[in-house]
């Protein structure tokens, strides 16, 4: 009965740059043996993409959160009208 | 206190109209201001507030009234903040100024730069009363406010879905966190209904999930008209919203109790947008600046290793790795040969030390020891035996002789040659002893040293004092043994038998 989880939810943009720190710091320090410099490298690349990916929407998703009778809530797109400033 | 309009100008006094022609009205209204102006230029005026309006200039609009009359007032906007809080239509208010004229619309004002309420107002006896009861309850604790996500995938906002408040939200978003989701729960702003209202749109983004943050707030408006944003209810509802709230109501100077209880509050709509959503462009510059500092941080790491890798190649070891070989056969080679030497040594003085050991051991040896002391003992046995000859010799020969010469003297022919004879009994053969032995007419021999006689016993005994028997003295002779024990030979004593 017990629904299986979907694979863990996709870390947050917070934790891509915590991460994202982490290797920064490691690759820096020169502790770091030169195969586990490259996949830092590699992963940091990634979390960078990602990030970019996530910044780069051009527009906020702009709803309307409303209550039906039932007392359900229920999302709507919803357009603000623009009035000269 | 009134003022008789003193009139400075006879009207009769006033030249006629120029011939040229009627005056235009603005330089009628112009004489008509310069007249206010000098006249009126302090003024303080009590009244109540009418027709209040607030500007989105900023500038404040009422008039001031009494039963009789009413005179229109502004306040420009620098002058606005200082305007009593419940400053509403109905105040009671001291107005203080200058007077001129609006030329546009030919109307004179009260340029008011100082309004004070007189008394307190409703509201804010009321305001005072629930800000104070709230603080108590521990509602506005430092300590009860949370920090806000940095990153909000999913903002809130309560608001009025038209006000200028929500445009003003949505435009600082869409320009500093485009990426971000905007759930509006739209709601009153002012009104009786209205705290109802943010309260419910509270509960819902609550009942939403997902929300990050949530900005609750109006644009600006007189003491009345934020009031819902001073309800118990409201502040409750912030209170116990698990998400977190940024309040912003009203003017940069308005504080209504929602500010007090939320966990931020901003002076405008447009500062909370700005306090709740990071810049994009400041993060991805950011990340540019991150990814520049890995590829530094590896481009120098690869730099170092490749300079190490080519002064590894451009050594001598690798040019020459023989030589390495080289080297240390000829190292193994000297420490070989040191240490045969070295052991050739050790062998050659441990051997010496056996054998003196050895040596040193076989003399110590029992066997060799009790060889040795036979040897010993057999030189002194011969010492003392050739000692002891001599000795011995000496003490025998002494005594042999001194025995010798006690034997001779007991030899009874030395005895008779001192006069002593020997008489025998013929009758028995034995040598008389006891003169009672012999009977009267026995015959006797009797030896003397040169021969023997041959004698009758007559009977008589001639010994003195006794009468009777014969007086031959015996002869009481032990014949000296000249036997002794012991053996006598003539090799001498010994006393090993070798």
């Amino acid at each position: 009965m017990a629904r299986k989880k979907k694979a863990q939810q996709a870390p947050t943009f917070e934790e891509r740059l915590g991460r994202l720190e982490e290797i920064v710091e490691q690759l820096e320090s020169g502790e770091v043996g030169l195969d586990a410099s490259l996949k830092l490298y590699a992963e940091g690349a990634d979390l960078i993409k990602a990030c970019r990916k996530d910044l780069a929407v051009a527009e906020n998703r702009i709803q309307a959160l409303t209550e039906t009778a039932e007392g359900d809530l229920e999302t709507q797109p919803m357009e603000v009208e623009d009035e000269e400033a | 206190m009134t003022h008789g309009m003193s009139i400075l100008f006879d009207a009769r006094a006033v030249p006629e109209p120029e011939e040229e022609g009627p005056e235009t009205v603005w330089d009628l209204t112009r004489r008509i201001r310069d007249l206010l102006e000098i006249e009126f230029p302090q003024v303080w005026v009590v009244g109540q507030v009418t027709n209040l309006s607030r500007h989105s200039s900023g500038h404040v609009f009422f008039s001031l009234k009494d039963e009789r009359a009413s005179v229109r007032c502004v306040v420009w906007r620098s002058d606005a903040a200082r305007l009593p809080r419940d400053m509403a239509d109905g105040l009671e208010v001291e107005v203080r100024g200058r007077v001129s004229v609006f030329p546009p619309q030919g109307t004179y004002q009260i340029y008011a730069t100082r309004v004070k309420a007189r008394g307190v107002g409703r509201l804010e006896v009321a305001f005072r009363q629930l800000k104070e009861r709230l603080e108590k309850e521990g509602l506005f604790a430092p300590e009860r406010k949370r920090p806000l996500p940095r990153f909000p995938r999913t903002i809130g906002v309560v608001t009025s879905p038209t006000g200028a408040a929500v445009r003003d939200i949505i435009h600082v978003l869409a320009r500093r966190w485009p990426c971000g989701r905007i759930l509006l729960a739209p709601s009153r702003v002012q009104g009786d209904a209205a705290a109802g209202e943010i309260v419910r749109a509270i509960e819902n983004l609550n009942r939403a999930g997902g929300v990050d943050v949530m900005i609750v707030g109006r644009g600006g408006g007189s003491l009345e008209d934020l009031w819902p944003f001073n309800e118990e209810a409201v502040a409750r509802a912030i209170a116990a919203s698990a998400v977190p709230v940024v309040s912003a109501v009203g003017h940069e100077t308005d504080f209504a109790i929602s500010d007090f209880v939320a966990d931020v509050r901003a002076p405008t709509p447009s500062a909370a947008a700005e306090v709740v959503a990071p810049d994009a462009r400041e993060l991805a510059d950011g990340l540019a600046a991150t990814r520049a500092r890995m590829g530094r941080a590896l481009g120098h790491r690869l730099q170092r290793l490749r300079a190490a890798l080519e002064a590894a190649e451009r050594s001598r070891a690798f040019r020459h790795p023989e030589d390495l070989v080289l080297l240390r056969a000829q190292r193994l080679e000297d420490l070989a040969g040191r240490l045969a030497g070295q052991v050739r040594q050790v062998a050659q003085a441990g051997r010496l030390r056996l054998a003196a050991a050895a040596s040193r051991l076989a003399e110590q040896a029992p066997r060799a020891q009790y060889q040795a002391a036979v040897g010993s003992l057999k030189m002194a046995a011969h010492r003392l035996a050739a000692a002891g000859r001599t000795l011995l010799e000496h003490r025998w020969r002494a005594r042999l002789e001194r025995t010798a010469g006690r034997l001779q003297d007991l030899n009874p022919d030395r005895v008779l040659a001192r006069g002593y004879s020997r008489t025998v009994l013929a009758r028995t053969g034995a040598t008389l002893k006891r003169a009672a032995d012999a009977r009267a007419n026995d015959l006797l021999r009797t030896h003397l040293a040169d021969g023997d006689l041959e004698s009758r016993v007559t009977g008589e005994d001639a010994r003195p004092g006794k009468a009777g028997r014969g007086t031959a003295r015996g002869t009481g002779g032990q014949a000296a043994s000249g036997t002794r024990r012991g053996k006598r030979d003539a090799a001498g004593p010994t006393l090993f038998d070798a």
